[in-house]
């Protein structure tokens, strides 16, 4: 332990005093709580940490007022306190310039609630800022995301959709305008979230994802991607995605909120460590085996689909918060992704699956790859 | 009429003489036996062209009439076969058309579909708040039909907004929030109509700003001086005029709350919940201190403010329709942004309760 280092209760986090015998912690942001059996003596160091004051002056606070404990005795609770996240260390510098510093304060603070300095937390805002988003397809949940990711802090991103915004996407974009209906997707999107915060960089691309799409432009520049498209249909643009992301551990997300799946999750795929779409596909092909579906009597039954915007947002919401716990590093990904899971309109509640890596996968399985 | 298979049903011939259909919007099955391999065949065909009398003829249905006609007003009730007749000729048909036939997995008539989207269409929803949770309710409402808006927030934008709140830029910081969400409202339809009220909320201004209005829902995403009491004065107005309201969530302190949905004297009321909560939260006999922490100062995350907003617009269609029962009464939700998963904790209405008991003296 550094007694040089200053540390304060986090901004976020209100303590109580139960009988005297235990604390409570609030967890404000995440509305988690933690219980701690505690002594008079530590309710009293707890008391004195203020953020001005480094660990070796309060140590000697500490001891002056109620006689002296031994160094360890005092380090091993300190480090107890940093480890179960209620205290930070306060940061003397700053990485982020000031006006990202004002436009982000609140998210920055939020983040701070699952880091352990607030220097930390400054460079997660950092990891949104320098990412290089692709996202592929523009409609509802890919479009929702852009602006989402944009509001966070995203620095980059590149838009591809082939499509031009039509006069029903009112019901389903949230960056429709009704005289942009003809205007290419994909430019209406980046002039959108270029006026949110004009220190955003966007680059477009039209291009239809189909197995001789050329990716290598798009696969250099993205530091993560995500997959939106859902035409022909989305277990086939996210194998597309998968088979070239996979392969440069590019990370991707394969986004929900599509016809028969209206309000889903989709899918944070870390290349070899999560399932990835090849997984998925096998998984589906095993519990859906006697799903056969009749060939449908309707014509163009694409124009009769349902869906409401509200379930668009869930799916994105969703996405967005995954994506940003993985890019930001709020949380050990690796083990805390989630899988797919379908929210239903009706009794509002999820429905996990369970899908695992395919040891077989083509796209995924058989070489050992390090972790 | 002609009958139609909807086209976001599927059909899966799942052997046995069962045939399932499953409601791709709401991921709904239903399964009925069908003996008659004809009967099957007819109804995995209903392309729409054909009248009943057409089926029987082109089909050569010879003895089954009856059956087929019980079946297929069946598959009508159970909105499997097409109910948009009345809907289709309507002018905002195609641009609403994702709303309408999504309201169509809740319709059993051509009838009660064309009366859900009209309440949807003509409906008034008040937004109290606009902020991280409010101004995406208020987008999500308007691109789902709904036309009256009464918008409520005396705020200007401001910089720090525009990390977590829809339809703010970098230009209209210095604006008024609700000129700003009007004008982008108008976007989607500039038929729109929206009555803004630059005040902040008080206990008793409520009767003032709305006055006879007709409202049909109120949401509450208001949190100054905060949530709890906003949401006593909104639930103490909307009980008084029997207005269902919801009780917003994904603001400060309640970053990951659900809001309860509430429809006056039928449901548990804000009143209500707040009893039950004075007894799950409290410490009984133990003496409670808050420790001196110097500032208090709370973060804030717009996916999981946006994530909130998704499931009040969600509950918000449903009491508008009138015909689709809201799930979130009498319980109140968190979305835990660890495990990323749902929980509701469950509240009863109280007979004893001041505001809506009917037991109280």
């Amino acid at each position: 332990m550094d007694w040089g280092k200053i540390y304060k209760i986090k901004d976020s986090v209100d303590i109580y005093l139960v009988d005297e015998t235990y604390i409570v912690a609030y967890f404000m942001n995440t509305r988690q709580k933690k219980k701690f059996r505690v002594s008079n003596g530590s309710v009293h160091i707890i008391e004195i940490i203020d953020g001005i004051n480094n660990i070796e002056n309060i140590y000697n606070t500490y001891c002056l007022k109620n006689g002296t404990i031994s160094r360890k005795g005092f380090s091993t609770f300190f480090n107890c306190l940093l480890k179960s996240g209620l205290i930070i260390e306060k940061s003397q510098k700053h990485i982020l310039s000031s006006s990202e510093l004002k436009r982000f304060n609140r998210q920055i603070n939020y983040f701070s609630e699952f880091l352990s300095s607030e220097l930390a937390a400054e460079k997660a805002q950092k990891k949104l800022l320098n990412s290089v988003v692709a996202i592929w397809g523009c409609g509802a949940v890919g479009g929702n995301l852009a602006v989402q990711l944009a509001m966070a802090g995203v620095g980059t991103f590149i838009l591809i959709d082939p499509d031009v915004v039509e006069e029903s996407d009112c019901s389903r974009h949230v960056y429709f305008k009704q005289e942009s209906v003809g205007d290419k997707k994909v430019e209406s999107l980046a002039d959108y979230i270029k006026s949110i915060n004009p220190a955003i960089k966007t680059y477009i691309s039209y291009q239809w994802l189909h197995p001789n799409a050329d990716l290598s432009e798009i696969l250099k520049k993205a530091t993560f991607l995500i997959d939106a498209a859902d035409e022909p249909y989305l277990g086939y643009t996210a194998n597309l995605i998968s088979q070239n992301c996979v392969p440069i551990k590019l990370p991707h997300y394969i986004a929900g909120g599509f016809d028969a799946h209206l309000a889903s999750t989709g899918e944070l795929i870390i290349p070899y460590i999560t399932p990835c779409a090849g997984c998925y596909s096998t998984y589906f092909e095993r519990v859906l085996s006697d799903w056969k579906p009749e060939h449908h009597p309707i014509k163009n039954r694409e124009k009769e689909m349902g869906g409401l915007a509200a379930m668009s947002l869930f799916s994105s919401s969703f996405a967005c918060i995954e994506i940003i716990k993985y890019i930001c590093g709020l949380k050990d990904m690796k083990v805390a992704y989630k899988p797919r899971a379908e929210f239903l309109f009706n009794g509002m509640k999820l429905f996990n699956l369970t899908p695992s890596k395919d040891p077989n996968c083509k796209i995924c399985g058989g070489a050992d790859h390090e972790l | 009429m002609n009958y139609k298979l909807r086209s976001s049903v599927s059909i899966v011939d799942s052997g046995g003489n069962v045939l399932e259909f499953f409601k791709t919007n709401t991921r709904k099955s239903i399964k009925i036996h069908v003996k008659s391999p004809m009967i099957k065949n007819i109804v995995t065909h209903l392309d729409g062209n054909l009248s009943f009398n057409e089926i029987v003829q082109c089909y050569n249905l010879q003895g089954e009439e009856q059956q087929l006609a019980i079946l297929l007003s069946y598959l009508k009730e159970k909105s499997i076969i097409s109910n948009d007749a009345l809907v289709k000729d309507r002018e905002d048909y195609f641009k609403y058309r994702r709303i309408i036939h999504f309201l169509e997995d809740y319709a059993h008539s051509d009838e009660l579909l064309l009366e859900m989207w009209k309440n949807i269409r003509k409906s008034t929803v008040m937004i109290i708040g606009l902020g991280a949770v409010g101004n995406w309710v208020a987008l999500n409402l308007a691109q789902s039909g709904v036309s009256n808006f009464i918008l409520m927030d005396k705020d200007i934008v401001d910089i720090t907004n525009l990390h977590r709140q829809i339809a703010f830029t970098a230009a209209d910081i210095g604006k008024s929030k609700s000129t700003v969400i009007a004008r982008y409202i108008n976007h989607f339809d500039p038929s729109i109509h929206v009555l803004e009220i630059k005040q902040d909320l008080t206990e008793n201004n409520l009767c003032a700003v709305v006055g006879e209005k007709n409202v049909d829902l109120i949401i509450n995403c208001a949190d100054k001086p905060n949530v709890d009491i906003t949401s006593r004065w909104v639930g103490k107005y909307c009980m008084k005029r029997r207005i269902p309201h919801i009780v917003g969530g994904g603001y400060n302190l309640h970053l990951s709350l659900i809001g309860q949905t509430v429809i006056p004297f039928e449901s548990a009321c804000v009143n209500c919940f707040e009893e039950q909560l004075k007894e799950k939260n409290s410490l009984d006999g133990l003496t409670v201190k808050r420790l001196d922490t110097k500032n208090r100062k709370i973060g804030s995350f717009g996916p999981m403010c946006s994530i909130i907003a998704s499931m009040i617009g969600m509950e918000a269609i449903k009491v508008l329709s009138s015909h689709i029962p809201p799930d979130n009464v009498n319980r109140r939700g968190e979305f835990d942004i660890n495990t990323m998963n749902l929980k509701y904790q469950e509240f009863n209405r109280l007979s004893t309760c001041e505001w809506c008991g009917y037991e109280k003296n």
